[in-house]
């Protein structure tokens, strides 16, 4: 096994993005909703609850601090996770804060393996109270 | 409804995956990699199958665990993504609940979830705790 986490690799740990904004939209919970076959009325109309996994449509427009491109041979998601103060609904105006909070490698049966976790916080802009928050694991894979 | 420790909770089958569903999801998501609506680009990585997205398969779960205990009362979900899922496979959710808990009074419910396809293979697992009052 190689320590794959180089010096440059390990200073992303800390490395934050944002606060930016998000506007929840009702169609574009309708349209989120409808992607996943997902039809319960609750998430139609101008009153609409985005489903759980909705913050994944919160992308941020420039590039945001991830491993370099050319970094291990495979890109993949391992886990995810949301925790909700109250469900996010039509109308919230949300800042959105991501953080890198840690790196690390496993030895898997494929070769190395280097996860890194990104912290999420959604913050109501009109009150200031936390919505809820993320945790987005992805790995890169340096195959043997 | 009254939910119990040990209680299975009854399955759901979603529709297999068409390719509009994948350029939809990719639409409403933002989540552009064309491994999972452009055919050639897949072959030329190794796969057979255009691939669903990994976030669609936990949404099928949330929705799931929605329709267990409704729309806005999920406290926390978390998944591991297990392995792929290919286009055209129907996948069925099922879970169980492991505990009644409190938080703050007010009482929840913490299940394990599952998803796996028609082969049974388990493509995206893992735990949910929804209000249940």
């Amino acid at each position: 096994m190689r320590n794959r986490i180089t010096a440059e690799i390990s200073s992303l740990v800390g490395k934050k993005y944002g606060p930016f904004k998000v506007f929840i939209e009702s169609g574009a919970i309708e349209k989120f909703a409808d992607a996943i076959g997902d039809e319960n009325p609750s998430h139609q109309g101008q009153n609409a609850i985005a489903p759980p996994t909705f913050p994944t449509t919160f992308r941020p427009k420039e590039p945001f601090p991830d491993f370099p491109e050319n970094y291990g041979d495979v890109g993949l998601h391992a886990s995810q996770t949301y925790e909700y103060k109250r469900p996010i609904v039509a109308g919230d105006k949300i800042d959105v804060t991501m953080t890198i909070s840690n790196i690390y490698q496993k030895d898997g049966k494929s070769g190395e393996l280097v996860f890194m976790e990104r912290d999420y916080s959604f913050i109501d802009s009109k009150t200031n109270k936390k919505i809820g928050s993320a945790k987005w694991v992805t790995l890169r894979r340096f195959n043997k | 409804m009254k939910f119990q420790k040990n209680q299975v909770m009854p399955d759901y089958t979603k529709k297999a995956i068409t390719k509009v569903q994948l350029v939809k999801y990719a639409g409403a998501s933002g989540d552009f990699n064309p491994l999972h609506f452009d055919e050639e680009f897949a072959q030329k990585r190794g796969l057979k199958k255009l691939i669903a997205h990994g976030m669609l398969s936990m949404g099928f779960l949330s929705e799931y665990a929605e329709s267990i205990f409704g729309v806005g009362k999920i406290k926390k979900i978390h998944v591991n993504f297990k392995s792929m899922v290919f286009i055209g496979e129907e996948i069925t959710c099922y879970g169980i609940i492991n505990s009644i808990d409190f938080y703050n009074n007010r009482e929840f419910a913490s299940c394990s979830i599952e998803a796996k396809n028609k082969e049974g293979n388990i493509v995206t697992s893992g735990l949910v705790e929804a209000w249940s009052k």
